[in-house]
């Protein structure tokens, strides 16, 4: 029986699908605009649908179709561009949600494991962040992904549906297209990388805990195959970093590597606006420990950075860096 | 110049209506079953609109048809029917309250009110309830609820929208038709009033919050008249009866006035689980206070029954309860 992940071949979604494949799981990977040159490898093992998820007959139809068991809910439209298209970001994040969310009850999946943000925190948010930390979002992308978590719960509660969630905080890692407020985390990185000048669109002072992306991609891969008994909480913050590090921080960090990089700062004050309101300095996964065993393997910028660079240079064209 | 209410021909819409009605305003009163019998005072006053908040052009025909300046937002499933059809109520409430936003923003709306609940407090609630509580509902309605106030406070940070929000806790008042969670004590009064025998559908010792009607429709009102600047919160808890009865006090309260009510319990596990779930005994409204001047009536628990009491006794046709 098929695993889905919508967003199948995003960031995420694309190293989550290597990982299922590598299990020897059927892989079904729905996205509205495929990147099929990010599945070369692993073509013959996954189907790759193009489908809009804000379309409810091609969501209900690529589960019914692949007889999908577990859903991967990962499609969204990311922080910035829900900010500047707040009606796609409704249409696609929130009414889409609702349609997976149906597909799932509908079709008797099995297990549906979402992935959220702790940008579904805002403001009265202090430096630590737990799981009973007030979630009032001040961005259309936090609002609409808290609504989705408690949609899931509801689905959980009311049809028994297997539902689980992964808050991920700032999730680093090469081949990134789209702007996000944490992104610039990773374009540091890949830009020294390959050897180009980047400038920061926030202040040097700015600092954020940070996940690198093969722990992401196996914190939600654990989630998912967790046994039922297991899981209490059912939304999950997760961290890497164990505290936050400032983007002068990561210059630093990737200095060590490559020393005559070039990066210079010039803050963006849409995204400072949202660093002003979010200020967290550590994110407490420990739920995620206690219950199912999580424990991130890149716990610092040193670790994150040698690995990124070896990414990039090795598998340029896997990233769309060539 | 008007202002429009939604959901304008219910308990709470027809009261603000009366209010401004006095004050000169041009009120317009949308509601998708519209209760003429309710109007029938002020019938030469106000316009009654037919239309369905599910149906965009309705909504925006209204509000550029009647030149709407300010909007109370009050239409919306209650908590019990949206649990029993969470689609319809994404519908209503969520696509529905987007629309509202969307016709306010697109037709230069100046201010917005919008009714929110109790419901949207659920998970991680222990009895004290301030504006800084975590909001982790559990019902489809109360999820619905807080996603409609973080899309108002963004409507307002983004668009500049006058958005201000009031979270009821129970509003009593006579002749309500729909099962909601908290309607055992509208039925327990109402029919101890008319003679007949009822049957609670929560335990004895279930906790809720109720406040006076005049006092949810005073605060309204003076929410509504609030100065711009004044505004900080945005969205504002309404303390009503403090400490908040039980089902039990509430039965105690009625037999002073009718001796010999007949009320037995049969809890229903459905709404029991919300019960046990949200603690909320004491409601912090200081924020009301502080910034708009809001001053608790201290309306005692006996008072609010005998005032329905005397409303059932005296007003039968207008509540439909002949």
């Amino acid at each position: 029986m098929p695993i889905l992940i919508t967003g199948g071949t995003g960031f995420i979604g694309i190293g989550l699908a290597h990982r299922l494949v590598e299990r020897g799981e059927d892989v079904v990977l729905f996205d509205i605009v495929p990147q099929s040159e990010r599945v070369a490898d692993i073509k013959d093992k996954v189907k790759v649908v193009q489908g809009d998820l804000k379309v409810w007959p091609e969501v209900l139809n690529v589960v019914k179709n692949y007889d999908v068991e577990g859903i991967f809910h990962l499609g969204s439209m990311l922080s910035l561009p829900s900010e500047a298209n707040p009606w796609a970001s409704f249409q696609t994040n929130v009414v889409g949600t609702m349609h997976v969310l149906e597909a799932a009850r509908l079709f008797g999946v099995k297990r549906f494991v979402f992935v959220s943000t702790a940008a579904t925190y805002g403001l009265g948010t202090g430096e630590v962040v737990t799981d009973e930390t007030l979630q009032r979002p001040i961005t259309m992308y936090g609002a609409g992904k808290l609504y989705c978590e408690l949609l899931g719960r509801f689905y959980r509660r009311k049809f028994a549906l297997d539902f689980r969630c992964l808050r991920y905080l700032a999730v680093m890692g090469p081949g990134v297209k789209t702007m996000a407020v944490t992104q610039y985390n990773a374009w540091m990185v890949e830009n020294a990388a390959l050897g180009r000048p980047y400038e920061c669109f926030v202040t040097e002072d700015t600092a954020i805990p940070v996940t690198y992306f093969k722990d992401a991609i196996r914190a939600i891969e654990m989630l998912y195959y967790a046994p039922k008994e297991k899981i209490g909480t059912i939304c999950y913050n997760i961290s890497g970093t164990p505290r936050a590090q400032t983007a002068k921080e990561l210059e630093m960090a990737i200095e060590k590597f490559i020393p005559d990089t070039r990066i210079t700062y010039k803050p963006d004050p849409v995204t400072m606006e949202f660093f002003r309101n979010q200020n967290i300095k550590v994110l407490d996964d420990s739920p995620a420990r206690e219950e199912w065993g999580w424990e991130p393997l890149y716990t610092n910028f040193e670790k994150i950075v040698g690995d990124f660079i070896q990414e990039v240079r090795t598998k340029s064209d896997f990233y769309g860096l060539a | 110049m008007s202002i429009l209410i939604t959901g304008g021909t219910g308990k709470i819409g027809i009261g603000l209506a009366k209010e401004l009605v006095e004050r000169s305003e041009e009120v317009v009163l949308f509601d998708i079953a519209t209760r003429d019998e309710r109007v029938v005072d002020i019938k030469d006053k106000v316009k009654v609109v037919q239309g369905d908040l599910k149906v965009w052009p309705e909504v925006l025909n209204v509000v550029k048809n009647y030149n709407v300046e300010d909007i109370f937002h009050h239409g919306s499933m209650l908590s019990l029917p949206s649990d029993e059809n969470p689609w319809a109520s994404f519908q209503t409430n969520v696509v529905g309250t987007m629309h509202v936003l969307e016709a306010a923003r697109l037709f230069g709306v100046k201010r917005m009110v919008f009714a929110s609940t109790e419901a949207t407090y659920g998970l991680g609630t222990s009895g004290v309830i301030t504006e800084e509580t975590l909001q982790r509902p559990i019902t489809m309605y109360g999820a619905g609820k807080l996603y409609c106030e973080l899309l108002g406070r963004f409507y307002r940070r983004k668009f500049d929208l006058d958005f201000r929000c009031i979270r009821y806790f129970t509003v009593l008042y006579p002749g309500a038709k729909v099962r909601a969670l908290p309607t055992f004590m509208h039925w327990m009064i109402e029919n101890a009033a008319l003679g007949k025998p009822y049957e609670c559908y929560v335990s004895e010792d279930a906790v809720q919050p109720v406040t006076y009607y005049r006092d949810a429709i005073k605060a309204t009102i003076m929410l509504y008249d609030a100065p711009k600047e004044q505004i900080k919160t945005v969205c504002y808890n309404l303390a009503g009866v403090s400490p908040a009865p039980s089902a039990k006090d509430l039965e105690m309260a009625i037999k002073k006035f009718i001796p010999d009510a007949k009320i037995t319990y049969k809890p229903d596990p459905v709404v029991m689980e919300y019960y046990r779930t949200r603690k909320a005994e004491v409601i912090d409204d200081s924020r009301a206070r502080e910034e708009w001047g809001w001053k608790p009536s201290n309306t005692p628990l006996e008072k609010v029954v005998e005032y329905f009491i005397y409303e059932v006794k005296t007003k039968p046709e207008f509540y439909g309860l002949t």
